[in-house]
C-alpha cells in the first residue's frame, strides 16, 4: 500500500497503489488534512489501487465530511472492476462521482 | 543486587566476596551446590557464582537447577573455574551459564562485569514487569470480553432463528463479530428478518448492534411496518455512529400468508430467492446506501416485492463469505457462491453445499472478515406468534373502561401508519396482551382492507397472480401519493368483564362499501381459510357490516379462562 498526491488548481488528487485498508487510515488523512487552504476539488486515483475494504469505504466517508459534505466535490477515477463493484454494492455513486 | 557465591574453597569464596561486597552488593555464601540451591530457593539472589566443581552437587548440576526454577525470570549464573580445557567452558555455557570467570579473581575485570549485570538485570527486571502488567490487563480484558460476548450473542444473533424453516451460521472473527442477525416473528403473521454488517469488528461494532437489536425486536412487537423500523434504524445509527461507521443491511419482511417477500438490500452482497422447483435464482442486488450514513431525509426505503411460495428460500450473506481466502490469497467469490447453491438446491441442502465448499476453500478460518449466512424456507406449517409475555399489573388494570377514535385523513393515509398507536392503549389493558396477535391480527385487517380497497380501491384479485403482487403495491405506492380526498376512521371501544373483557372495533372508510355477501360466500365455501375476512371470521365473535360495507364492525370478547 502506497499514498502520494498532487495539487494543482486547488484539486488535490491522492492516488493510492495497492489495497486500500485500514492501515492507509493515518496516511489518507494526515494527505488531506495537511492542505491549505481547502482544495474545491478531491480526486481519488484508484488506477493502481487493488481492493478496497469497509473501512476505506468508511474513509473516503470522513473525506466527503472533511470537504463539506453533500457540498464537497470529490470525484473516484480509474477504479477496476473489483472495486467498482464494491462501491456499487455500497451504492456510494449516491455519494460521489465515479469515473 | 543480591548476589550468590557457592564455592567450596574458603580463600577464594573470601576473595570473592569482598570484591562482591566493596562494589556495593549484598552476599549470600554457600560452600556445595546443595546449600547453595537452598539458599537460592530462600532467599531469591539477582545473580549467582557457582563453582564447577564442589562436593555434594556440582555447579554443572546446580546450574541447570537453577535455569530450570527460573524460566519466568532472569537470573544471570556466572561459573568461577580455574580449568582451562575448551570443552569443560563449553560445558559451562551449555547448563545455562551467562558467562565464566577464571580464578586467579581480577578485581577491575570482576567489577566491570558486574556493572555489566547490573545493567542487563535492570533491563530484565523492567521487561519482566511490563510482561506481568500486560498479561494481567490482557487476563481482566479477555475475562471482560467473555462476559461481554454473552450478553453481545443474545442482543446480535437472536430471535426467531432456532425456527425449523431457517437455517444460519454465524461465525465469529473476533471476539465480537460486526454481523448481526435478526429474525422476529411478526404479531399479525409472517416474519422480519434483519442481517446486518456493521464496518469494523469488535467493541464499535457490538456497541452499534445494541440499538439495533433493541429497536428491531421492540418495533417488530408493536406492529411497526419494516419500512417504519428501517426509518428508525438509519435515524439512531446515524445518530450515534461517528462517520465511516455504517451498517450495510438487508431486511426483508416474508408473508407466509400471502405468499410474499419484500427485501431491500442496503450493501450487502446479492441475496437470492431461489425456487427449487424451478432451479431459477432471482437476484436481490443492493439498491440502497448502508444505514447510518445519511439522514432519513436522503433514505430510500422503496422495497422489492417478490413472490414467495412453497419451495423457494430466501438466502443472504455477508461480504465475509464472498471475501473468504484460500491460502493464494484468492478470494472465493460470487461465482464459486452461485455454484455451490445451484449444486445443492438439487439435493434440497444448498445452504449445506455452500458451508462445505467455503470451509474447503478457506485455509485459515481465523483470517478474513466476519462470516454469517442465512437461509429462510417457505414454510407452511407456519404459525402466528405465541406469546411468551410475563403478565404484570391486575388483571383489569389500565384503561379497561374506555373508548377512543381515531380519523386518518389523505394526509395522514399517506404518511403514517396508526397500529402502532391503536394497539398501545390496549396492550396496557390488564392481561389483553395475552391475545396480543389477535387483537392486532383484526386491526390490521380492517385497516388495511378500509385503506386498500375502500378509499385506493385496489382490487384484491391482483393479487392472485404472482406477478399481480408487485402491480398491486405499486398501485398502492401510487394511489397513496395521489390521494386527495378521503378518510379511514377507527373506533375503539373496551369494556370490562368478570374474568377480562369485551372490545368492539369499529371502521369505516370514505369508500363505496362492496359486496360483502358474495365475500362471505366465497370465505364460507373455503371454510373460512386464507387473509382477510375469513380470517376475521376465525378471531372475532361476531362480524357485522354497515353503510353498505363501508363500515365493520367485529367483536372481541376475551377472558384469561379463554
Amino acid at each position: 500500500m502506497g499514498i502520494t498526491s498532487s495539487l494543482s488548481n486547488s484539486e488535490l488528487t491522492i492516488k493510492i497503489s495497492g489495497k486500500f485498508d485500514f492501515s492507509a487510515h493515518q496516511d489518507f488523512r494526515n494527505i488531506y488534512e495537511g492542505v491549505a487552504p481547502k482544495p474545491s476539488t478531491y480526486v481519488i486515483d484508484m488506477t493502481e489501487t487493488t481492493y478496497l475494504d469497509s473501512s476505506a469505504l468508511g474513509m473516503l466517508l470522513l473525506l466527503r465530511d472533511y470537504a463539506g459534505g453533500t457540498n464537497g466535490t470529490i470525484s473516484l477515477r480509474n477504479c477496476n472492476t473489483e472495486i467498482k463493484k464494491i462501491l456499487a454494492i455500497s451504492n456510494f455513486e449516491q455519494l460521489f462521482t465515479i469515473n | 543486587m543480591k548476589i550468590l557465591i557457592a564455592e567450596d574453597n574458603f580463600t577464594d569464596r573470601l576473595i570473592l566476596k569482598k570484591i562482591v561486597e566493596a562494589s556495593g552488593h549484598e552476599v549470600l555464601e554457600a560452600d556445595n551446590g546443595v546449600t547453595a540451591m537452598e539458599v537460592f530457593v530462600s532467599q531469591s539472589p539477582d545473580l549467582v557464582f557457582l563453582d564447577a566443581i564442589m562436593p555434594e552437587m556440582d555447579g554443572y548440576q546446580a546450574a541447570e537447577k537453577i535455569k530450570a526454577l527460573t524460566t519466568n525470570h532472569y537470573v544471570p549464573i556466572i561459573f568461577i573455574t580455574s580449568l582451562t580445557e575448551q570443552a569443560d567452558l563449553v560445558r559451562c555455557m551449555e547448563v545455562g551459564g551467562d558467562d565464566f570467570f577464571t580464578k586467579p579473581f581480577n578485581k577491575v575485570f570482576l567489577e566491570a562485569k558486574l556493572r555489566a549485570f547490573e545493567r542487563t538485570n535492570n533491563l530484565y527486571r523492567t521487561i519482566e514487569k511490563q510482561r506481568d502488567e500486560i498479561q494481567f490487563h490482557t487476563d481482566h480484558m479477555l475475562q471482560e470480553q467473555e462476559v461481554a460476548k454473552r450478553i453481545f450473542d443474545k442482543i446480535a444473533h437472536t430471535g426467531e432463528l432456532h425456527q425449523p424453516y431457517i437455517r444460519y451460521t454465524a461465525s465469529p472473527m473476533s471476539i465480537f463479530n460486526g454481523d448481526i442477525l435478526l429474525v422476529a416473528r411478526r404479531p399479525f403473521g409472517g416474519v422480519h428478518v434483519f442481517l446486518g454488517d456493521f464496518t469494523g469488528h469488535g467493541l464499535p461494532a457490538a456497541i452499534g448492534a445494541m440499538p439495533t437489536s433493541d429497536i428491531f425486536f421492540g418495533m417488530t412487537l408493536k406492529g411497526f411496518a419494516l419500512v417504519e423500523i428501517i426509518q428508525e434504524l438509519n435515524r439512531r445509527l446515524h445518530a450515534v455512529l461517528p462517520t465511516g461507521f455504517f451498517c450495510c443491511a438487508l431486511a426483508a419482511h416474508i408473508d407466509f400468508e400471502e405468499h410474499n417477500i419484500q427485501v431491500w438490500n442496503a450493501g450487502l452482497p446479492e441475496a437470492y430467492l431461489m425456487n427449487r422447483a424451478s432451479g431459477e435464482f432471482i437476484e436481490l442486488p443492493s439498491s440502497h446506501l448502508p444505514l447510518g450514513i445519511v439522514g432519513n431525509e436522503n433514505l430510500n426505503v422503496s422495497f422489492s416485492i417478490y413472490s414467495f411460495q412453497e419451495d423457494d428460500r430466501l438466502f443472504a450473506y455477508t461480504d465475509g463469505v464472498t471475501e473468504a481466502e484460500n491460502s493464494e490469497g484468492e478470494m472465493f467469490g460470487q461465482e464459486r457462491l452461485l455454484e455451490a447453491l445451484k449444486r445443492g438446491i438439487n439435493d434440497d441442502d444448498a445452504f449445506g453445499c455452500l458451508l462445505r465448499d467455503v470451509d474447503e476453500f478457506q485455509t485459515e478460518p481465523e483470517q478474513g472478515d466476519d462470516i454469517t449466512y442465512i437461509e429462510v424456507h417457505y414454510s407452511t406449517d407456519y404459525k402466528g406468534p405465541e406469546d411468551e409475555q410475563n403478565l404484570t399489573g391486575e388483571l383489569s388494570s389500565g384503561p379497561s373502561d374506555s373508548r377512543f377514535s381515531l380519523e386518518l385523513g389523505p394526509n395522514s393515509l399517506r404518511n403514517f401508519n396508526p397500529l402502532p398507536v391503536l394497539s398501545q392503549p390496549l396492550m396496557e389493558i390488564g392481561h389483553l396482551q395475552m391475545f396480543r396477535t389477535q387483537v392486532l391480527t383484526i386491526l390490521t385487517e380492517l385497516y388495511s382492507n378500509a385503506l386498500e380497497h375502500g378509499v385506493l380501491k385496489l382490487k384484491s384479485s391482483l393479487k392472485s397472480s404472482a406477478e399481480g403482487f408487485a402491480e398491486y403495491y405499486r398501485l398502492r405506492q401510487l394511489r397513496l401519493e395521489e390521494l386527495e380526498e378521503g378518510f379511514v376512521k377507527v373506533d375503539v371501544k373496551h369494556s370490562p368483564s368478570d374474568n377480562g373483557g369485551r372490545l368492539e372495533i369499529q371502521v369505516s372508510d370514505s369508500g363505496e362499501g362492496f359486496d360483502y355477501k358474495k365475500a362471505l360466500k366465497k370465505a364460507e365455501s373455503k371454510g373460512y381459510s386464507g387473509r382477510g375476512f375469513p380470517l376475521l371470521y376465525r378471531l372475532a365473535d361476531s362480524v357485522e357490516f354497515e353503510n353498505n360495507g363501508a363500515t365493520i364492525k367485529v367483536v372481541f370478547s376475551w377472558s384469561t379462562g379463554k
